[in-house]
C-alpha cells in the first residue's frame, strides 16, 4: 500500500503538482490581499455629502413634464450641488441640476479631470486621460454598461485608474494593478485563462480530479508515516 | 547540509498539518466545477420582475417640502405600483453593510412602512413555485443563510421540498435572496472552501491566511522534491516493458539467484515484483534511507544517498534501493531473505524412466497450481532419518544396473536439496521431477536427497520452497536455441523445450543435443523423438558415449558432436545456448561456443550442483 501510494503520488504530482503551486500562490494573494483594498476602496474618497434639500428647486413634478419617460430616478448630491440622474427613456442616461433643471453638459476632459482629481483619496498626479465610447476600444476590466467614460490613470505604480461616467459624471469603477494582477489570480485559480469566467472548465476538472487522487495517495503516505510509522508492514 | 531531509521532513509535517483542509479544497473545488449553477443560486423558482412605474401618472409631492433629516441619496421607486421616495441617510460601498433608510409615500409625503400583507405580496410575486408562504417575520441579523448581511431583513419561509426562505429588504421590500437546499449546499461548499468556520462571510482572516501560506510551502517542497526526483532520472517518461535480469546476492544466505523485472521500475520495486522485499520504511520516498543494497558497478550518487548513508558505505557501493532503476545495475547483493512460500506437496506417481533415474510427480496439497517460467527450480526439506542404500521398488528389467549396491539402510541428519521441474506450468496440473539415485561406490552411504525422495510412495509428503527461476528461456522471439545437456540435466532442458514449442508456439529453431550412456539411459527419448518429427523447427541430437552395437545415432560425449555443428552453421553466431549438466561439461561446452565466437551473454547456464 505504502509503496503504490508513494509511486502514484509521486506520479501524479509530476503532471499535476505545478498547479498546486499555481493553486496555493493564488490562494496566499487572495487571501491576505483585503477585498475591499482589490476593489479599490481606498482609492477614492468615501463621498458622504448630504443633499442640500432646500436648493432642490426644480420639483419632481416639473421634472415629470419634461421627462415622462424617465425611470430609475436618483437624486444625489454631486460636486457640491443637487443632481438629478435617471435614464431617459431610449436616449440612455442622463443628468439634471436639481436646482436648476438644466441638463448637464456632458462632461468634457477638464470636467472629467476636475471629478477625478475631486474623488481621488491620495495626491498623485493625474497621468493620462482618454475617452472610451465603444465596447471594442474598453480594456476588459470595466463593463460596457457604463460606456460612454473618461478613462483617468494617476501617476503611480500601481496604475489607480477611475471611469468616469460622461453622461452623469459619476465615479463607476475603480482599478488598480491589485485588481488586475487578482484577476489573473482568479484565472490561473479557476484555470480559466480566456476570459476568467467559466469556472465549469473541463482542465479544471481533469487537474483537479487528478490532484485530488494526488492528494489522496498522498495522504495515505502521511498516515503511514506520520501516524503509523512503527508498524512493521509489507510494503 | 542535509537539504533533502529537510525538504521532505517539511513536505510530510505540513501535509499533516494541512492535509485534510487541501481535501476539503480539492473536493469543493471539484463541487464548483461540476455543480448546476442555476439551481445552486437558489434562484430556479424566482422571478425576476422589474416593476417601473411611469412618473406621469401620478401627482408627485416635491421632495425638498418632505420633513426629514438630510439624505445621502433620494431613490425614486415603485413598490406594488405605488411611488415611494427611498432617503438613504448612510450606506457603505456593499449593499450588505450597514445602511439607514426611510421610505416615504411619494404622493402624499408622508413616511411609510411595509405592511406584512405587502411584503407577502412581493415575495409571493418572485416566486413561482407550488409551496405555501407563511407569515413575514421583520428578522435581524446574524442571518445563516446571508451571513454577511448587517441589515434587517423580511424572512418569508414558503413550504416546499427544497425549504425555500425568501428574503427582502426590511425597509424597500426589494427582493434580496431566494435560499433554499441547493443554494445553502453551495454556501456550506463556499464556507468549507473559505475556511469561513467563524462566519466571517469572507476569505481575509487570519486562518485561511495561516493555511495558505502552509500550503504554499507544501507545494513548494513538493515541487523542490520532484525537480530532484527528476534530476536523478527518477522521473523519467517511458512505457516500455523490457525486462532486465539482474543476478542478486543474498548476503544472509549466500546464495545467488537471477531475478528479472521490468527495466523501468526503481531497484526497490524491481526486486518486490520478484517477492523479495528491501525493507523500506517509507515505500520509496527516498526519506527512511533503508532499502539499501551494494551494487558491483559504479552508481551515481542522488542527494537522498548523500544525507541516508555514511562515506564509507558510498565509496563501497552502497546505494538506495528507491534511487536507481533496475536497468542501471548488473549485479548487487542484499542483506534480506527471500520470500518464498513453503509448499506441502504430495505425492501422486512414481516410475523409474532409466535405471538410475525415477520420475517422482507431485500436486499441491492446497490444491492450488503454482505458476513458474519452465527451467525453474525447488527446494525439498529432506528430514533427518533413515534412508533405504537402494530403492525398494526398482522394475527387473534394471535389475542388471544394481548388482554391485548393498541393500541396507543409513541414517542422517536431514538436507535441503534442488530439483529442477520437468514440466512447464500449463503443461498439466502436476509437478514433476527427475529424481536421480545417487549411489555410493563403497555402498554403504547414498545420495541423502535423492534416496530420500526417490523412496517416496504415493500419497506421502514433503515441504518445498520454490519454484526459483533463474535459469529461463529469455522473451526474444526470433533468435534460435540450442540446448546441451546431458544425463539428468535434460530436466529443466525439456521443460524450456516443451514450454517454446507448446505454450510460446516458438517458430524459431530449437536444437537439443543430449549425451547419455546408454540407450536405456536416456530421459524421454520417444517422447523427444516424436516431437522433433512433429515440430520441424524441433530437431533433437542424441548422442551415447557408451551405446549397443544396434545404436545408429551419434556416439561419444555432446562436445564430440557440438564441435562439428558449431563449425558448420554460420547462423549460430546470433543463437543462445542453454545448457545443462555435470560442472566438467559446461565448462568444456562453453570454450567451444566462446571459441566459436558467440559472446557470453547468449550463453546460460543451469549450475547442475546447486
Amino acid at each position: 500500500m505504502l509503496r503504490f501510494a508513494r509511486k502514484y503520488h509521486k506520479w501524479l504530482m509530476a503532471f499535476v503538482g505545478v498547479q498546486f503551486l499555481f493553486w496555493s500562490i493564488t490562494g496566499v494573494y487572495m487571501v491576505t490581499m483585503d477585498i475591499h483594498y482589490i476593489h479599490g476602496e481606498s482609492l477614492a474618497k468615501s463621498e458622504k455629502t448630504e443633499i442640500d434639500l432646500t436648493s432642490v428647486d426644480y420639483s419632481i413634478a416639473e421634472f415629470a413634464v419634461a421627462y415622462p419617460e424617465a425611470s430609475q430616478v436618483k437624486l444625489t448630491q454631486s460636486m457640491g450641488k443637487p443632481l438629478y440622474s435617471f435614464i431617459n427613456g431610449e436616449h440612455g442616461k442622463v443628468a439634471i441640476d436639481a436646482q436648476t433643471g438644466a441638463v448637464q453638459a456632458m462632461v468634457d476632459e477638464i470636467k472629467a479631470k476636475k471629478i477625478a482629481q475631486y474623488h481621488y483619496a491620495m495626491s498623485h498626479k493625474m497621468d493620462s486621460i482618454r475617452l472610451i465610447k465603444s465596447a471594442t476600444d474598453m480594456p476588459a476590466e470595466l463593463s460596457p454598461r457604463h460606456l460612454p467614460v473618461w478613462r483617468v490613470t494617476f501617476e503611480q505604480f500601481s496604475t489607480p485608474t477611475f471611469y468616469i461616467s460622461q453622461q452623469t459624471g459619476e465615479l463607476v469603477a475603480k482599478r488598480h494593478d491589485y485588481w488586475r494582477l487578482f484577476d489573473w489570480m482568479w484565472r490561473f485559480h479557476i484555470m480559466d485563462y480566456y476570459d476568467g469566467e467559466n469556472v465549469s472548465n473541463w482542465f479544471l476538472f481533469l487537474v483537479a480530479t487528478l490532484g485530488l487522487m494526488g492528494a489522496i495517495t498522498g495522504a495515505v503516505l502521511t498516515y503511514y508515516r506520520v501516524l503509523s510509522p512503527n508498524k512493521k508492514r509489507v510494503i | 547540509m542535509r537539504l533533502f531531509k529537510l525538504n521532505t521532513t517539511i513536505h510530510k509535517w505540513l501535509s499533516l498539518f494541512v492535509g485534510l483542509q487541501l481535501l476539503i479544497w480539492l473536493g469543493t473545488g471539484l463541487y464548483f466545477n461540476l455543480m448546476d449553477h442555476s439551481k445552486a443560486s437558489g434562484n430556479e423558482l424566482r422571478v425576476h420582475s422589474h416593476h417601473e412605474g411611469s412618473i406621469t401618472g401620478f401627482d408627485l409631492f416635491p421632495i425638498k417640502d418632505i420633513t426629514s433629516n438630510a439624505p445621502q441619496e433620494v431613490n425614486l421607486i415603485w413598490v406594488l405600483h405605488q411611488p415611494y421616495y427611498h432617503f438613504v441617510f448612510d450606506k457603505g460601498q456593499h449593499s450588505y453593510q450597514e445602511r439607514h433608510s426611510k421610505l416615504f409615500d411619494a404622493v402624499t409625503g408622508k413616511p411609510f412602512n411595509l405592511s406584512e400583507e405587502q411584503v407577502l405580496t412581493l415575495a409571493k410575486n418572485s416566486y413561482s413555485g407550488q409551496g405555501k408562504l407563511t407569515t413575514p417575520v421583520l428578522s435581524q441579523p446574524p442571518f445563516s443563510d446571508h451571513v454577511r448581511q448587517q441589515n434587517p431583513m423580511w424572512q418569508v419561509a414558503v413550504e416546499d421540498e427544497n425549504n425555500t426562505t425568501i428574503y427582502l429588504d426590511s425597509i424597500t421590500g426589494q427582493v434580496l435572496r431566494h435560499a433554499n437546499d441547493d443554494f445553502r449546499l453551495k454556501d456550506l461548499m463556499m464556507k468549507l472552501h473559505f475556511m469561513d468556520y467563524g462566519n466571517s462571510g469572507g476569505f481575509n482572516h487570519w486562518l485561511i491566511i495561516a493555511f495558505a501560506f502552509a500550503t504554499l510551502f507544501l507545494s513548494i517542497t513538493g515541487v523542490t522534491w520532484l525537480i530532484q526526483q527528476y534530476r536523478s532520472g527518477l522521473l523519467k517518461l517511458g512505457w516500455g516493458t523490457n525486462r532486465q535480469k539482474v543476478a542478486v546476492t543474498f548476503s544472509n544466505e549466500n546464495t545467488i539467484t537471477d531475478i528479472s523485472a521490468v527495466g523501468r521500475s526503481t531497484v526497490l520495486e524491481g526486486l518486490a515484483s520478484s517477492h523479495v522485499y528491501l525493507p523500506s520504511g517509507c515505500g520509496g520516498g527516498g526519506t527512511c534511507g533503508k532499502c539499501v543494497f551494494l551494487s558491483s558497478t559504479k552508481l551515481t550518487i542522488t542527494l537522498s544517498e548523500q544525507e541516508h548513508l555514511s562515506q564509507e558505505q558510498l565509496k563501497e557501493g552502497y546505494r538506495l534501493g528507491c534511487q536507481h532503476r533496475f536497468s542501471e545495475i548488473s549485479s548487487i547483493e542484499v542483506n534480506t531473505d527471500r520470500n518464498i512460500e513453503n509448499h506441502e506437496l504430495v505425492v501422486v506417481a512414481t516410475n523409474f524412466i532409466t535405471p538410475f533415474i525415477k520420475e517422482v510427480k507431485f500436486k499441491l496439497k492446497s490444491g492450488k497450481q503454482l505458476a513458474f517460467k519452465a527451467g525453474a527450480y525447488m527446494q525439498f526439506d529432506v528430514p533427518a532419518g533413515m534412508n533405504s542404500l537402494r530403492p525398494d521398488d526398482m522394475p527387473e528389467c534394471y535389475e542388471k544396473y544394481w548388482d554391485s549396491y548393498y541393500h541396507g539402510k543409513f541414517s542422517h541428519n536431514g538436507v535441503t536439496r534442488h530439483y529442477s521441474l520437468v514440466n512447464f506450468d500449463e503443461e498439466s496440473d502436476e509437478l514433476m521431477f527427475n529424481i536421480r539415485w545417487q549411489t555410493a561406490k563403497n555402498g554403504f552411504k547414498a545420495g541423502i536427497g535423492s534416496s530420500y525422495l526417490g523412496s517416496l510412495q504415493v500419497g506421502e509428503t514433503i515441504t518445498a520452497k520454490g519454484p526459483f527461476s533463474d535459469f529461463y528461456a529469455t522473451s526474444n522471439k526470433k533468435v534460435s536455441r540450442v540446448f546441451i545437456g546431458a544425463g539428468s540435466g535434460l530436466a529443466p532442458l525439456r521443460s524450456i523445450i516443451f514450454e517454446q514449442l507448446k505454450k510460446h508456439k516458438d517458430k524459431s529453431g530449437l536444437t537439443l543435443i543430449y549425451g547419455a550412456r546408454t540407450e536405456d539411459d536416456l530421459l524421454y527419448h520417444n517422447e523427444l523423438k516424436s516431437l522433433s518429427e512433429k515440430h520441424k523447427n524441433f530437431s533433437y541430437i542424441p548422442t551415447l558415449s557408451n551405446p549397443s552395437e544396434e545404436w545408429q545415432g551419434h556416439s561419444g560425449y555432446v562436445q564430440k558432436v557440438l564441435l562439428p555443428y558449431m563449425n558448420q552453421k554460420s547462423e549460430l553466431l546470433l543463437a543462445e545456448f542453454y545448457l545443462c549438466g555435470p560442472e566438467t561439461m559446461m565448462s568444456e561446452v562453453e570454450k567451444i561456443i566462446t571459441d566459436a565466437g558467440i559472446p557470453s551473454n547468449q550463453i546460460f547456464k543451469d549450475k547442475f550442483s546447486r
